[in-house]
């Protein structure tokens, strides 16, 4: 599965989710990607990665989406694991992604 | 767990997570914003132009380290004062405002602002809507235009002195042909009258006819002489010498012949200075320079000032007078303290045949021999006048040595001359 955008784009391929580029979209327009999440998560795989080593930048609206949609809804689903690699070349992942954390138990947030 | 306690437990996990996500959010956009923030006040302070931030009614809300050195106003008196009063003239904001309503951004709008003195200068206005702090606002970056205004008088007052010097290489040219024609005339005028002279007995009236027509060829002679020394036709040879023993015995006669209500000081205080010179042309310049000095205070008595200093010229006296190059030069001032020179003629007083004396008493030569002379020593002539504060006129000699700068590949010792040993001081 990918999405295509001007600056970015998102896979998903043997349960690992790749988003790379500049990520800043408006609130509404994320529905697209909340329903590639939730494909995501119907395929019920028993680890997901999220790899946003090459994300240069993502809004609010984009961290809000990934929260709610693919992490707060990973978190329901038991034994799944979830692994997120990170770039420390990116300071915003380095002061926000770790929050994450506090979302789900079962995360794991590996820096690059 | 029973199904209801399960969705019930479910729920609460999601209302804690969106809690949580609220949480991380408003971390992030707070730290977001605060780069931002942090982005605006570093960019608006390096860049190198005023800018400030305003509301339409006139308040300021935000304004650059350059507005504020540019105006003048403290950080207090600048958030209190309005927009209105940076304007030379007040209404000219409302035109700015109205140009912005009605093409949404103002661009290259020309006008005067104000600075906290009262002092005005000329200045572009660039300037868009955006939203500030929540509020409807203006955007305005000024261009001063200050120095801009002055590259243009420079570049205009370079073109006028331009325009002046071809004007007086041309007339120099065209004088020095007429001269030269005139002298070959003036020699068969003279042999003619010598010879009728001689053929005449020595008690004939006609003969005195002839000695009168002989003296008045001889002062169209000197006239022609002054006319070829003034476009550089005849060569002199220039030596070696201390400028100031020069410049002290011409002081002296120059004093002898000055009349008692005027007084002539002289200031030396380049004693060691050595230009390659003509020293009888140094005492013409004198003289000239004096003789006009002599006239300016005529009927009312004064004092003149003879100055000689070591300069250096720069950029800014390159500016101003564009003969001179870079570097060392001795410079001679005349300077009196007589009615000075009208605005208006100041420009052509080196002009040939300029003159403001009554017809027969000037020919209107002596700056512009004074003005060829130096340029034959590579230097330059300068005037200083305002009406009512005198007149100074400062030549400035290319400086070869000093002294004790001497060496034997620069210029032997014994080339270098002294008219006497001990230069009069002022």
């Amino acid at each position: 599965m990918t999405i295509q955008g001007e600056n970015y784009k998102v896979t998903y391929q043997n349960g690992v989710i790749s988003i790379s580029g500049k990520l800043s979209l408006m609130l509404e327009d994320y529905e697209e990607l909340e329903t590639f999440f939730e494909e995501v998560i119907e395929s019920r795989p028993s680890e997901i990665t999220i790899d946003i080593r090459n994300l240069e930048y993502l809004n609010s609206s984009g961290i809000k989406t990934i929260c709610v949609s693919l992490i707060l809804e990973a978190a329901d689903i038991e034994n799944l694991q979830m692994k997120i690699l990170c770039s420390d070349r990116y300071t915003w992942q380095k002061e926000t992604v770790p929050t994450f954390k506090d979302l789900m138990d079962d995360i794991t947030v590996l820096f690059g | 767990m029973s199904n209801e306690n399960k969705e019930k437990d479910k729920l609460k996990r999601r209302i804690a997570g969106l809690e949580k996500t609220l949480q991380i959010v408003t971390g992030y956009s707070g730290r977001i914003e605060k780069n931002l923030r942090q982005l605006f006040e570093v960019v608006s302070d390096t860049m190198p132009v005023p800018m400030m931030i305003s509301l339409k009614t006139g308040a300021i809300l935000f304004f650059n380290g350059n507005a504020q050195k540019i105006f003048g106003y403290s950080e207090k008196e600048f958030r209190k004062i309005a927009a209105s009063l940076l304007y030379e003239n007040p209404d000219d904001r409302g035109i700015f405002l109205k140009t912005l309503e009605d093409k949404g951004e103002v661009r290259d709008f020309a006008v005067n602002l104000k600075k906290a003195d009262g002092s005005v200068f000329p200045a572009s206005l660039f300037s868009r809507q955006i939203v500030f702090e929540g509020q409807n606002c203006l955007l305005t970056v000024i261009h001063d235009l200050s120095e801009l205004k002055q590259e243009e008088e420079k570049r205009l007052m370079l073109e006028r002195q331009l325009r002046q010097t071809q004007k007086m290489e041309a007339i120099g040219t065209m004088a020095g042909g007429i001269a030269h024609d005139f002298n070959n005339i003036l020699t068969v005028i003279f042999g003619k009258l010598e010879l009728a002279s001689m053929m005449l007995p020595g008690e004939s009236k006609v003969v005195r006819y002839i000695a009168d027509a002989l003296a008045a060829a001889r002062r169209a002679k000197a006239m022609t002489k002054q006319i070829l020394a003034f476009c550089r036709k005849t060569e002199y040879a220039r030596k070696p010498f201390h400028i100031s023993t020069v410049v002290a015995e011409a002081y002296k006669m120059i004093a002898s012949l000055t009349p008692s209500d005027i007084e002539v000081r002289l200031g030396i205080k380049a004693e060691s200075a050595i230009i390659l010179c003509d020293p009888t042309q140094i005492h013409q310049v004198m003289m000239n320079l004096c003789s006009n000095a002599h006239h300016a205070l005529r009927d009312r008595g004064g004092v003149i000032e003879i100055l000689l200093e070591e300069v250096r010229a720069g950029s800014q006296e390159k500016i101003m007078i564009p003969a001179l190059k870079s570097g060392d030069y001795v410079r001679l001032t005349v300077r009196d303290n007589g009615p000075g020179i009208e605005k208006n003629i100041v420009d052509r007083v080196f002009d040939p045949f300029f003159t403001t004396k009554p017809s027969g008493e000037g020919t209107g030569m002596g700056l512009s021999i004074v003005r060829g002379i130096l340029q034959a020593h590579g230097g330059a002539v300068s005037v200083d006048s305002e009406p009512g504060k005198g007149a100074a006129f400062h030549c400035w000699f290319p400086l070869v040595a000093q002294t004790e700068d001497l060496t034997e590949s620069v210029m032997p010792q014994d080339t270098v001359e002294r008219h006497r040993k001990n230069s009069v001081r002022g």
